[in-house]
């Protein structure tokens, strides 16, 4: 099998995976990482949406072998040791979830966001996030959640 | 006779500390960090996968199945079949149509024949190549009139009694007042009679979760079944019986749900799977669906075919209506009893109707089975009627938000088919839509292709009786309070996403005064709290939400008790409120609350109480299905709807949705907008685009699901949503916990008939089948074009003064 | 997914070599079109050469009367990438439209065009604006490049490098979008360039791209919507699925082609 190196959650890893293996399946079931969810089977959802060298992609649509060598942040990784994220916080603060499910990859899509246009209209978002579907929301609050948290992390950095 | 209020509805907003205010949810923490765990999630040791065998055909016997080669894979721990779990079951105890797996006979494409645990999920699914059934096709129904119509047979279901129609799960007629006359009456007095014809499209669920059940029987016998369910008592009871297993030996756990809608309110293959073939292995086994088999369980929005004759008298007010209607329930029956019921008893508010009719049977097809969505059985009906009313208030020249108005029921007051009504707050939602869109200066004045439409509704706040007879509460929880000053509350009740953990901790910090993170929530687990029947039918907030206002009560006046003792005061001198017992108009006499907890102790002992909810009895008539569609109290809904219709593709922008809903009191008016608005969502998404569909055999294969996966089967995104602006109406109910209703399901429903009425506002057809998707439109356009050339040039409708 | 041999060699050359060796090999870039048909179990290659690690081919080049795009640019580079947005804004237009964000930042130009869905954008780009396909070997014309449903001119072993792109005097894009998947229910781009005026349309036919003759002729005499505005497709050739019938989707082109013109 081969082995891959790569770094997730800023801590060096080797793992033994599959060629076929998925990223989110590397994630989930190698590294315990439980936070990133799978919602469907043919790359609609966005549940699964993680951090590769910093651009929003959907890990269950992309090889562990394709992330040989990149960087990786899962929601479980994105605080970096402080309590919340802003854009976590926001999503918590604003309502931006109810069942919770799509919330981690709705979370690393908007930090992708947040990273490129720091002040994203309405428009912006939810153009944004026609790839991170939520079926509990209406997304009122989900659009509110990433406004505001852009903005926190414009003003944290 | 309206009870005096369990919860204490009288009491006023400015008494209340905590319920009312806009807070955060429980578990938004672990939602948000990715730290709550789902059932997927769940890895237990040795854990095995299992995988379930699915028919291929609509409708076919099963001569043989062979499971040997399959058992003999390696890595293959058990194969199981339908022999092995016979006994049948079904969530209406009077309709126990299912079994786990097929026993001899398969009813749609995709219904379960086997299943396998194994080392790893492909082991599992190479098992499954390695099953061998041997099936004779049978001619399948995809039509519910082909499927009545075959009153001799072949039948999809052996009848319940001889000479009936196995191919009908139910029948329901009936009739309250003379329709007969008031259509006559309405023709006679310069009134109208509207007539129409009304296709619903079946929808599903479609949570973002799909559905996971993790068996683990453990050597002693016992049976652990963790699963997505939003029903883990009705799962408990079904697992018992079907597995023939003590239920003092069966445990479910019910983790943290990502979605259900309805989708998960019943026991499902897979949860029977797991536990049998742990029972079997000995070691834990998971089965996860895959986005397919979640379509394929379905039990969503059933097809309704839908005949309203709908009376008023030239004032508008309305003289009478008549319904008949075909619904298309699928392969078994699940809810449907209920449904058909409620295809019709929850048309009765909020409009008063001297005279009322409905005839709907629902019929068996070879299509996975249909059953509870979000608004259960009331959406379709819904739809249609509120069609009605605006062609009644275009052919009297009335405006609609006006005619609804003089329909409008009242409160404290019985419907036509005799259902209590208590609160009411659906004449301030018109108003409240009515306001906020603009409607006036809008309503056939906007240029065509723009228009706005209007409807109402209402919906039960859970329902009066639990699907199987018995006279125990509907909700309970046990409450537990610690030298600490925290107080751990063990809950029945299964959260979904709805905030029902969320809405326990405001009502316990409410009435015992202490600090929101101090109240524990522990729930979704059958071993350690008491029962709730579930997620379902709205009933959360108001039955749960009175069982801890009962139990935080009974711990409360023991501490009010020995606090007065100490200060010398009667005991509702004392208030719990902030972290502290307060001596009302003494403020300077106070002591932190977890003193007076340990004052409390040290005079009754260990510190907790239990309470429970049960529905009173006389909300309801006498007549045979008067109990179905009764509940303790019923919310009230209006919307306005804006959309643009883009007249040369058919496609319907909907701008925005107005959303007033009275929910009685809000107990945390951040949860009820996001409830307000994930159901204006979903509406809308029904209207617009969700279908649930299935080949004929002329398109290759009859009753293959048409788009099994996101893939195909449309639901809305972000940028597909409308702008949704949600206006609470509290009209404080005498009988829900601090005057609260339900606020989950009821404003779904206005959005389908605003959105169709306002496409006949902004273009002039009218649509009168689901969804309203860009082909159909376009379609409809055409029709009016060639029936009128000028249609496309009449700008501007006549404004209605 | 069955397994299968993975290769991230360092050049084309190498890769094209790899391929030659793989049984029943096939190249993958993102894998926004090849990974989605592996795990739906319509796609099974015995080895994938990955082009992950080969440079070089992921810059947008302006060629004078050209605009070169490696092969290994993403959706979202040529939608962000100025000189495209400047001198092609059609062909930003295009790609911003592609799918969703994730798989723009993913998806690439080249894998795009080898793949040929019927329902991608990127082939009616390519046959409108009368592109070039570069591969490691040849140099191919969009119009002698897609060949069908999932069919193109590359070779088992061929590896396209670059599209160049004429730039166009304007040029429009109009999509209607299956608001499930995000392909094309009916997309159009019309353009009136160095090639011609060519109408190209995706999504609406089984065969894949497809030019419209009546309608660059119309166009041609007179670049206007309403020279389009009249001009209907069969709707025998047309794709049915639960989006669209065919009737609807031929309609559908008729008033894409419209409005790729009013975008032009």
């Amino acid at each position: 099998m081969p082995t891959l190196e790569l770094t997730v959650n800023g801590t060096q890893r080797t793992v033994e995976v599959r060629n076929r293996t998925l990223l989110v399946e590397m994630l989930r079931e190698h590294l315990g990482l439980t936070g990133t969810h799978v919602g469907c089977d043919t790359s609609q959802c966005g549940a699964c949406v993680v951090l590769v060298d910093g651009v929003s992609v959907k890990s269950c649509t992309m090889l562990a072998v394709q992330a040989e060598g990149a960087a990786v942040t899962t929601i479980e990784g994105l605080a970096n040791g402080a309590g919340l994220h802003p854009m976590q916080e926001a999503f918590r603060e604003h309502h931006g979830l109810q069942c919770g499910f799509c919330t981690p990859g709705m979370v690393m899509s908007a930090v992708d966001l947040a990273n490129r246009n720091p002040d994203p209209s309405e428009h912006e978002v939810r153009e944004w996030l026609e790839g991170n579907l939520c079926r509990c929301t209406g997304y009122h609050n989900i659009v509110k959640a990433v406004q505001a948290g852009a903005r926190a992390m414009g003003g944290a950095s | 006779m309206i009870r005096p209020a369990a919860g204490g509805a009288a009491q006023a907003p400015e008494a209340l500390s905590v319920v009312g205010r806009r807070m955060r949810k429980v578990d938004g923490l672990a939602k948000a960090t990715g730290r709550a765990r789902y059932t997927d999630d769940i890895a237990l040791p040795g854990m095995l996968h299992g995988k379930i065998l699915r028919s291929p055909h609509p409708h076919a016997r099963i001569l043989a199945i062979d499971t040997s080669r399959a058992a003999a894979l390696e890595g293959v721990h058990a194969v199981v079949t339908g022999r092995d779990m016979p006994t049948t079951y079904g969530i209406i105890p009077w309709t126990p149509d299912e079994h786990p797996l097929c026993v001899d006979r398969v009813r749609y494409v995709g219904d379960g024949v086997a299943a396998v645990a194994a080392v790893d999920e492909d082991t599992a699914n190479a098992a499954l190549e390695l099953v061998e059934v041997a099936y004779e096709e049978l001619p399948a129904y995809l039509d519910p009139h082909d499927a009545i119509a075959a009153a001799d047979g072949p039948f999809i279901h052996e009848p319940r009694k001889p000479g009936r129609n196995g191919n009908v799960t139910k029948v329901v007629k009936l009739a309250f007042g003379d329709v007969e006359a008031g259509i006559a009456a309405a023709r006679e007095e310069g009134g109208v009679v509207v007539e129409g014809d009304y296709f619903f499209e079946g929808t599903t669920h479609t949570p973002i979760e799909p559905h996971c059940a993790i068996g683990l029987a453990d050597a002693s016998g016992k049976l652990t079944v963790w699963s997505a369910t939003q029903v883990p008592h009705y799962l408990h009871r079904e697992l018992a019986r079907v597995l023939e297993l003590d239920p003092a030996m069966v445990r479910v756990v019910q983790p943290p749900v990502g979605g259900a809608f309805g989708g998960k309110s019943e026991p499902f293959d897979l949860e029977f799977c797991v536990a049998k073939l742990s029972m079997i292995t000995g070691r834990p086994v998971k089965i996860l669906y895959t986005r397919e088999e979640v379509f394929y369980s379905h039990r969503g929005r059933h097809p309704f075919h839908m005949r309203y004759r709908t009376g008023a008298r030239a004032d508008g007010v309305l003289a009478a209506v008549d319904a008949e209607i075909v619904m298309d329930g699928g392969a078994y029956a699940s809810f449907g009893l209920v449904t058909t019921y409620y295809s019709g008893q929850l048309l009765t508010a909020p409009y008063q109707m001297p005279a009322y009719r409905f005839h709907s049977t629902r019929a068996y097809t070879n299509k996975p089975a249909c059953g509870p969505k979000r608004g259960h059985g009331s959406v379709q009906p819904r739809f249609a009627f509120e069609v009605q009313l605006d062609r009644i208030a275009e052919a009297l020249e009335i405006d609609p938000i006006e005619l609804r108005r003089r329909n409008a029921l009242g409160e404290g007051t019985r419907t036509v088919n005799d259902l209590r009504v208590t609160s009411n707050g659906f004449l301030e939602c018109l108003a409240m839509v009515e306001d906020a869109s603009a409607w006036r200066r809008k309503f056939r004045r906007l240029p065509y292709g723009r228009g706005v439409g209007v409807a109402g509704s209402t919906y039960i706040s859970g329902t009066n009786y639990p699907v199987y007879p018995n006279d125990m509460p509907q909700s309970a929880v046990q409450l537990q309070v610690d030298r600490s000053g925290r107080v751990a509350v063990f809950s029945g009740a299964s959260e979904i996403g709805q905030g029902v953990d969320s809405m326990v901790a405001y009502v316990v910090a409410e009435e015992l005064g202490v600090p929101l993170d101090h109240v524990r929530v522990f729930a979704g687990d059958t071993d350690f709290t008491p029962v709730d029947l579930g997620a379902y039918s709205s009933r959360v907030t108001f039955m749960l939400g009175n069982a801890c206002i009962d139990a935080a009560r009974r711990v409360k006046r023991q501490v009010q008790k020995v606090v007065a003792e100490a200060w010398d005061a009667k005991p509702q001198e004392v208030l719990l409120a902030g972290g502290l017992a307060v001596r009302a108009g003494d403020t300077g006499t106070q002591m932190p609350i977890r003193e007076a907890f340990n004052l409390a102790e040290a005079a009754f002992g260990a510190l907790g109480a239990t309470g429970s909810y049960d529905t009173p009895k006389d909300v309801h008539g006498s007549y045979r299905g008067a109990t179905i569609g009764a509940s303790p109290a019923y919310s009230f809904t209006a919307h306005v709807a804006e959309v643009e219709v883009d007249p040369e593709t058919g496609f319907v922008d909907v701008v925005q949705i107005w959303i007033a809903h009275d929910c009685g009191r809000a107990l945390n008016p951040v949860l009820v907008e996001g409830q307000m608005e994930g159901s204006a969502y979903m509406g809308f998404a029904e209207a617009i685009m969700e279908e649930q569909i299935f080949k004929t055999a002329d398109q290759g294969r009859a009753g293959l699901h048409n788009a099994p996966s996101l893939l195909d089967y449309r639901i809305p995104t972000s940028l597909d949503t409308p702008a949704l602006r949600s206006l609470i109406v509290e009209s404080i109910d005498p009988e829900g916990p601090y005057g609260a209703k339900e606020a989950g399901e009821g404003p779904l429903h206005p959005s389908i008939p605003a959105i169709a009425n306002a496409i006949y506002d902004a273009v002039g057809v009218r649509m009168n089948a689901l969804p309203f998707s860009p082909p159909r439109v376009w379609r409809a356009l055409q029709a009016e074009a060639a029936r009128t050339p000028a249609a496309r040039s009449a700008a501007t409708p006549a404004a209605v003064s | 997914m069955e397994d299968f041999q993975y290769h991230a060699p360092g050049s084309v050359d190498a890769a094209v070599s790899l391929l030659r060796d793989a049984e029943d090999g096939k190249v993958v870039a993102g894998g926004m079109s090849l990974l989605p048909l592996m795990k739906l179990g319509l796609a099974a290659p015995g080895g994938l050469v990955s082009l992950g690690k080969v440079s070089g081919l992921d810059g947008i080049a302006d060629r004078g009367s050209e605009i070169e795009v490696g092969a290994l640019c993403t959706h979202a580079q040529v939608a962000a990438a100025e000189i495209v947005r400047e001198r092609i804004p059609a062909l930003a237009a295009m790609a911003e439209g592609i799918g969703d964000a994730q798989v723009r930042n993913r998806g690439t130009i080249g894998g795009s065009v080898a793949h040929n869905d019927p329902a991608a954008d990127y082939p009616a780009a390519c046959l409108a604006l009368g592109a070039t396909i570069a591969t490691d070997r040849r140099e191919i014309a969009a119009d002698d490049f897609f060949l069908g449903m999932f069919f193109t001119a590359l070779e088992e072993d061929e590896v396209i490098t670059a599209v160049r792109f004429p730039v166009p005097t304007r040029a429009g894009w109009a999509k209607f979008p299956n608001p499930a998947s995000k392909y094309a229910v009916a997309g159009v781009m019309a353009a009136d360039g160095p090639a011609g005026v060519r109408v190209a349309v995706t999504g609406a036919s089984g065969d894949g791209v497809f030019r419209v003759a009546e309608m660059e002729a119309a166009l041609a005499s007179s670049f206007e919507p309403a020279s389009v505005a009249g001009v209907s497709v069969s709707a025998e050739a047309m794709l049915s699925d639960d989006a669209a019938g065919p009737e609807y989707r031929a309609h559908l082109v008729t008033v894409m082609a419209k409005r790729a013109v009013e975008e032009a």
